[in-house]
């Protein structure tokens, strides 16, 4: 037994003449298997006594033990009186006692909830979220207060880093992504425009759609999956490994040193990212129209400060930027503190965190449409 | 009682970068014995546990498990060499998103084709021998106490009743009730099993009442092994300088008035 790893499944042979119900092989969990337990066993009922024998198992451990035992449980149910153990060795014995000493107590099947309770349940964790959010929102306005009326524990140095991390580090992809969202807007824009001979259009519809719309979502889109993801994952991994009742306890409030840093990086980096965005975007849009359209370069950027909407384009877009900033940070530090228990709720919450900004930052973004529209701005 | 060697480390190297942790390490572990492990804090006796548990490889040295040398075994002898080991990890390592009924069944899922019925006897009956309550089954991991975590843990450890039992730490954080009952369950548990255990420690008080055997860890190899009243006259500096210290005289006597 010690030397082989090879295995010998556990076998169960009824004997209905003898009365015997003989057991031979591993007796081990990795050698059971169900069709082994049940076979025959009707062909002993009516009878008063039967032996089980054990001198053909090799080995045995506690759950071949428990399995022993039921055995013996399903004949005591057919009705037989008297079950005999035979051939069992010693330790065998001991370890079938042992077994039958510890109840078989099977735990209650967890609750099923109706479908109506489900429903119930989720709606109050959503409003619960709603109120949490609220008040993690207030939380983080008071540390913004005594900030401001102590100047001094302003964490320059925390919001240089922070602003490191999100900001410069960023800059290569959303450059990259505003720049091809510029070539994709002209080059869709200006086959039509091509046909009516309006080419130098595509400055106004590259112009308007990058610097009002498209460079301040990429850039809150980016952020959301870039930043505020991370803020949620760092945030709740410290939850998890209670570094954040370590700061309560040094008396130090988490939300001063883990989530207003962020916050102020964060409104510091979004504008300057959404102006990099515009940029790389009319880029991308004046490679297109030189190199497709016949629009130069000298009457791209003439006609630009010319165009549709302009400058306002360029402010509204700036505009969005602090309310994105916000809503990215504060969802994102707002979920990481939400973890509760194990690496899965780390993995949920950040999930939440993501979805949750995008989504906002889409409906915000849509209400910004309606109030600059109404302002004829 | 000099049983064969179940596990045996030769000429074990073990390093992170420059930091030597293992060096020439050469230890040999009995069926059927209770080994201590011991030593200073850092000088690598988790790395040991992991190396003897085939859950690092040694950068140089022979681990031989069951008399497989480990260094050409095939993947499948590999695996069937891990079902007869459990591994009791420091801090519980349950999985968090499972409750300790669904940890403990976790192992026996995969590895097994038990009838869902015994499945969950089974399951029950480790979590007994574990020592929790039958309510704790339906817990959570953080819903647990940290002496219920290191349970739960054990039930885990014993889901597939492995032949050797790895604990790292058992005790460490337990109050000396709680612990003291944990000691008496890996005895009771190995001697009724037919277990063989192998433990780091640093609670002077299981090493007293709980091992066979103990081996001191000091300059990056075992430098003694040997029962812990021996040990304890041994005369290298760095065991002389870990038994000298007032709690040691203090276990010594609580393990004299339990005797």
């Amino acid at each position: 037994m010690f030397d082989s790893s090879a295995t010998i499944p556990a076998r169960l042979k009824v004997d209905d003449v003898a009365g015997r119900v003989l057991l031979s092989g591993d007796w081990t969990v990795l050698c059971l298997s169900e069709d082994v337990l049940t076979a025959g066993l009707q062909m002993l009922a009516g009878r008063r006594r039967v032996v089980i024998d054990g001198l053909g198992i090799a080995a045995m451990d506690t759950s071949g033990a428990r399995a022993v035992l039921d055995l013996s449980a399903r004949l005591e149910q057919a009705g037989i009186e008297r079950i005999d153990f035979k051939g069992f060795s010693e330790t065998q014995r001991r370890l079938l006692l042992l077994v039958r000493e510890m109840p078989a107590v099977i735990p209650p099947p967890p609750e099923q909830q109706s479908l109506l309770e489900h429903l119930g349940m989720v709606t109050l964790a959503i409003l619960k979220d709603v109120l949490a959010y609220l008040a993690f929102i207030g939380s983080l306005t008071f540390q913004a207060l005594y900030w401001l009326l102590d100047p001094r524990r302003i964490r320059l140095r925390v919001i240089l880093a922070e602003i490191q991390i999100a900001g410069v580090n960023a800059l290569p992809i959303v450059g990259l992504l505003s720049f091809l969202m510029g070539v994709v807007i002209a080059y869709q824009g200006g086959d039509p425009l091509d046909q009516y001979g309006a080419n130098i259009f595509i400055v106004d519809l590259v112009g308007l759609t990058m610097l009002r719309e498209i460079a301040p979502l990429v850039t809150a889109i980016i952020m959301a999956g870039r930043t505020g993801s991370a803020y949620t994952a760092q945030i709740g991994a410290m939850r998890i490994t209670e570094e954040v009742e370590a700061l309560r306890s040094l008396a130090i409030h988490p939300l001063e040193i883990l989530a207003l840093p962020k916050l102020v990086a964060m409104i510091v980096v979004m504008p300057l990212l959404i102006v990099f965005a515009d940029l790389a975007g009319l880029v991308g849009g004046i490679v297109v129209s030189d190199l497709l359209f016949g629009v130069s370069l000298e009457s791209y950027l003439e006609r630009l400060p010319q165009t549709f909407l302009m400058p306002s384009s360029f402010w509204i877009g700036l505009v969005k930027a602090p309310v994105f900033a916000l809503i990215i940070t504060s969802i994102g530090c707002h979920q990481g503190f939400q973890v509760r228990g194990g690496a899965a709720s780390v993995g949920y919450a950040t999930t939440r965190s993501v979805v949750q900004s995008i989504f906002l930052v889409i409906v915000v973004d849509a209400l910004f449409s309606i109030v600059f529209n109404t302002l004829d701005l | 009682m000099r049983a064969e060697p179940i596990i045996q480390l030769s000429g074990i190297h073990n390093c992170f970068g420059r930091n030597v942790v293992h060096e020439d390490l050469s230890l040999e572990v009995y069926r059927g014995e209770i080994l201590g492990i011991i030593g200073v804090s850092g000088g690598g006796k988790t790395v040991l546990l992991h190396t003897m548990a085939l859950l690092r490889r040694p950068d140089r040295g022979e681990v031989r498990i069951f008399g497989h040398d480990t260094r050409v075994i095939t993947p499948a002898a590999e695996r069937r060499l891990r079902l007869r080991l459990g591994f009791m990890f420091q801090n519980g390592a349950l999985f968090s998103s499972l409750t300790v009924f669904e940890n403990v069944c976790f192992p026996l899922d995969e590895h097994t084709r038990l009838p869902e019925e015994l499945k969950r006897e089974v399951v029950m009956l480790k979590i007994q021998l574990a020592g929790l309550e039958t309510e704790a089954a339906a817990k959570c991991p953080r819903a647990l106490s940290g002496g219920m975590v290191k349970r739960a843990a054990l039930a885990r450890t014993l889901a597939l009743d492995p032949e050797v039992l790895f604990l790292d730490e058992p005790t460490a954080g337990l109050d000396p009730v709680t612990a003291g009952a944990f000691d008496d369950l890996v005895v009771e548990l190995k001697s009724m099993l037919g277990l063989t255990v192998v433990m780091v420690t640093h609670d002077l008080d299981t090493l007293w009442s709980a091992t066979d055997r103990v081996a001191f860890l000091a300059d990056r190899r075992i430098v003694a092994v040997a029962p812990i009243e021996e040990l304890t006259k041994n005369s290298h500096p760095a065991i002389a300088a870990y038994f000298s210290g007032r709690r040691v005289e203090q276990a010594r006597e609580r393990a004299w008035k339990a005797k």
